[in-house]
């Protein structure tokens, strides 16, 4: 992949600063939109980047917004032409990370700032409960639909169908116990470095 | 082959259940070793163990609905509305079956005992106890939601299990008067109330007509076969032929009963029911009749409809008058009176720290670090305060955690307060997390990094996938209604995972026209419903 030209730095900052007020339940849910862009659409990281940036930032502590940050930064090193350009390639992963996180946080954090006193007193109002009601199915689906997009992403590996099936199982785990989660992702390593998926 | 059916941990049933599943677990892991077209042989095994299981309970539920169709009766349907009526019937029941036949049932080990109040006795002490009787071919494990729905409200519960399976209904009663009477002497309630599902619903009424109804308060059916169903013309055991349409046993039985037994019964049945069928004929003179529409037979003993009225049935009418003044009484004076003894941050550094330390401790999501933090450590905000502001920064766009940061920052310093309590959920798990992945991306090559990677992923796609399954609980309550709200999560995951739409018509699209329904429907609604 050759180098991104600056103006590509302004469009991806440009998708982000979107998302940002799309993410309504959560980053998380802007998933799919960011798949579709930046994977399917641009080619800016692969299907495998991706998928590791999700797991990573839900694996590592703190907010689950963080795989912004991956993703951006995948995208940063892949514009340099990767790992083997030295500095150079470091510098453009760094800022990719900031711009993407930059993206997903002002136009979000700005409207929050302003709404937020408004939203507290109107909670009540009949326009602010069909809001949120309303949007509830949207975002619950859009969680179900990061799942599949992500599990999608392993087609063309040797060993999809015990991919697929471990996702299941996590899935039901997750669903209907309160198994911790870092626990699963111990499993999930470990299973991936003995070579059983 | 005694020892087998009769161990001193388990049931006969769940030693049954247990050997009819590892059975089909064995024939679908050769069936599929022999048959599926896929290379890999561990994942063929797996995949034939598990599904298997799943589709021959789809199987049989879908041919005890369409069976049981013969028996609806009411106004005529549509071809649409029949199918409709039929698939909706036949997900809800191999669901049900499946939690309650493989996931609860077989599992049962510890011989049933009575399980107390959950409430502390305090005004509540009088809270009738409650005796619940499973039905035909089930455990007490099928009473998992009643149980503890009923212990919430204070009531002592006991769940029996019936032995042995297959008996005459006569042979159980005298384990019910055991029963009784180890509820009495131990809560020291002179009265039980009963519930019996399904073929329970017999027993209890063979038990009043042997043992009498001095201890009963009153006894509540779910989809008993009172005039027998047509679908035990299958069943060759004992309590299958006592269950048969319009059979000897159920005629004599109600031929001497007393009119003060049946004063006490309260029968619960549904139209829709899939196992006991003619559904409306199921009622008998002089015992109080509640009808759930469109439910199926085990769906009863698990719907939360059905369980919370059952908890409003045995409430006792002078608690529940408490219970409203307590209500009744306005929130406000209590949310001032904690705000005294609520602390504060003293300056913003102490929101960055304090926002850092719950980001770092938040491993697959902040929600619950943040709750036990702000709320029982800190003591900066009341359980309230925050679930208020939680809600907030639900429905505002942005990450939620962060939403919450701002808000807290801006209440107590402003803008400052914001900017520091987001640079703390921010700054160091990004740097973190930089710093994986950097190392990940030093050693992404081996393949033993890039297997864990592999695995991690597929992990992360069913934990996300199994949060959204989880949220699937919060849409109950939902005023656009279970068939609208789960239409819109259709529509939306078709739209998003299948054709790859962008978000913004889906939003656009879906999330309007949810809104305003939502918004249409909330104008429909009573004004005291959601206060």
């Amino acid at each position: 992949m050759s180098a991104i030209s600056n103006f590509d730095w302004i469009g991806l900052l440009g998708h982000f600063l979107l998302l940002s007020l799309m993410a309504v339940g959560g980053a998380l849910s802007t998933a799919p939109e960011m798949h579709r862009r930046l994977v399917g659409h641009e080619g800016w990281l692969s299907d495998a980047d991706f998928n590791a940036s999700i797991a990573l930032g839900q694996a590592a502590p703190g907010p689950n917004m963080l795989f912004v940050a991956l993703v951006g930064w995948h995208v940063g090193m892949n514009a340099t032409g990767g790992l083997l350009q030295g500095w150079a390639s470091w510098v453009a992963a760094f800022m990719g990370a900031t711009l993407a996180m930059l993206g997903m946080l002002i136009p979000s954090c700005a409207l929050t700032f302003v709404a937020s006193r408004w939203g507290h007193h109107n909670r009540d109002k009949r326009g602010v409960r069909a809001f949120k009601q309303g949007m509830a199915p949207v975002v619950v689906a859009l969680l179900a639909s990061t799942g599949w997009l992500m599990s999608a992403a392993h087609r063309d590996e040797p060993s999809v169908w015990r991919l697929w099936l471990m996702s299941v199982l996590v899935m039901f785990l997750v669903w209907r116990t309160r198994i911790h989660l870092l626990w699963l992702f111990a499993a999930g390593a470990i299973a991936g470095v003995m070579g059983w998926v | 082959m005694r020892h087998l059916f009769h161990p001193d941990d388990s049931t006969m049933l769940a030693r049954l259940l247990r050997i009819s599943y590892a059975l089909q677990v064995g024939l679908g892991a050769l069936l599929a070793y022999l048959l599926l077209p896929i290379d890999d042989t561990p994942a063929r095994i797996v995949l034939g163990a598990v599904f298997l299981p799943l589709f021959l309970q789809a199987l049989l539920t879908l041919t005890s609905v369409s069976l049981s169709a013969s028996g609806w009766s009411g106004e005529p349907l549509t071809k649409t509305q029949l199918l409709w009526r039929i698939g909706r019937l036949w997900i809800a029941e191999w669901k049900a079956a499946f939690t309650v036949f493989a996931l609860r049932q077989p599992w049962s080990r510890r011989a049933p005992s009575i399980a107390g109040p959950l409430v502390s006795s305090g005004g509540r002490a009088s809270a009738i106890p409650v005796l619940l009787v499973h039905g035909y071919i089930c455990n007490h494990r099928v009473w998992d939601e009643v149980v503890s729905a009923l212990r919430r409200r204070g009531h002592a519960v006991l769940a029996i299990d019936l032995e042995p399976v297959f008996t005459s209904i006569d042979n159980y009663a005298s384990q019910i008067e055991t029963a009784v009477q180890t509820l009495r002497s131990s809560t020291g309630s002179d009265k039980v109330a009963l519930i019996g599902h399904s073929m329970g619903g017999l027993v209890i009424r063979a038990w009043m007509r042997a043992c009498g109804t001095q201890h009963v308060h009153r006894a509540i059916t779910l989809g008993s076969p009172h005039q027998g169903t047509q679908l035990a013309a299958l069943a060759n055991t004992p309590n299958g032929q006592q269950m048969r349409w319009q059979s000897p046993w159920l005629a004599a039985l109600a031929e001497h009963e007393t009119p003060e037994t049946r004063e006490r019964l309260h029968i619960v049945f549904t139209d829709a029911d899939n196992i006991v069928y003619p559904q409306r004929s199921q009622i008998l003179q002089g015992a109080a009749v509640t009808t759930f529409p469109g439910l199926g037979h085990l769906e009863l003993c698990l719907d939360p409809a059905v369980v919370t009225w059952l908890c409003e049935q045995l409430d006792d009418p002078a608690d529940e008058a408490k219970q409203h003044a307590q209500h009744a009484s306005p929130a406000a004076p209590q949310t001032t009176m904690a705000s005294e003894s609520l602390l504060r941050p003293r300056r913003p550094a102490d929101l960055f720290w304090a926002f850092s330390w719950i980001a770092l401790q938040g491993f697959g999501g902040v929600l619950a670090v943040l709750q036990r933090e702000l709320v029982d450590r800190k003591k900066w905000l009341t359980q309230t305060q925050f679930v208020e502001d939680w809600s907030v920064s639900q429905i505002l766009p942005g990450p939620n955690v962060v939403n919450l940061a701002l808000m807290m920052g801006d209440r107590y310093f402003g803008w400052r307060g914001s900017v520091a309590a987001l640079s703390g959920i921010v700054i160091f798990p990004m740097l973190l997390v930089l710093a994986l992945a950097v190392f990940f991306s030093g050693v992404s090559d081996l393949p033993a990094v890039q297997g864990a990677l592999r695995g991690m992923g597929a992990v992360a796609a069913g934990m996300i996938a199994g949060q959204g399954f989880r949220l699937l609980t919060s849409l109950s309550g939902n005023v656009l209604g279970a068939y609208r709200a789960y239409a819109v999560a259709l529509a939306t995951f078709i739209a998003s995972a299948l054709l790859g739409l962008p978000l913004v018509w889906i939003l656009a699209i879906v999330g309007v026209t949810a809104c305003v329904t939502a918004y249409v429907l909330l104008g429909q609604q009573p004004h005291d419903r959601r206060p």
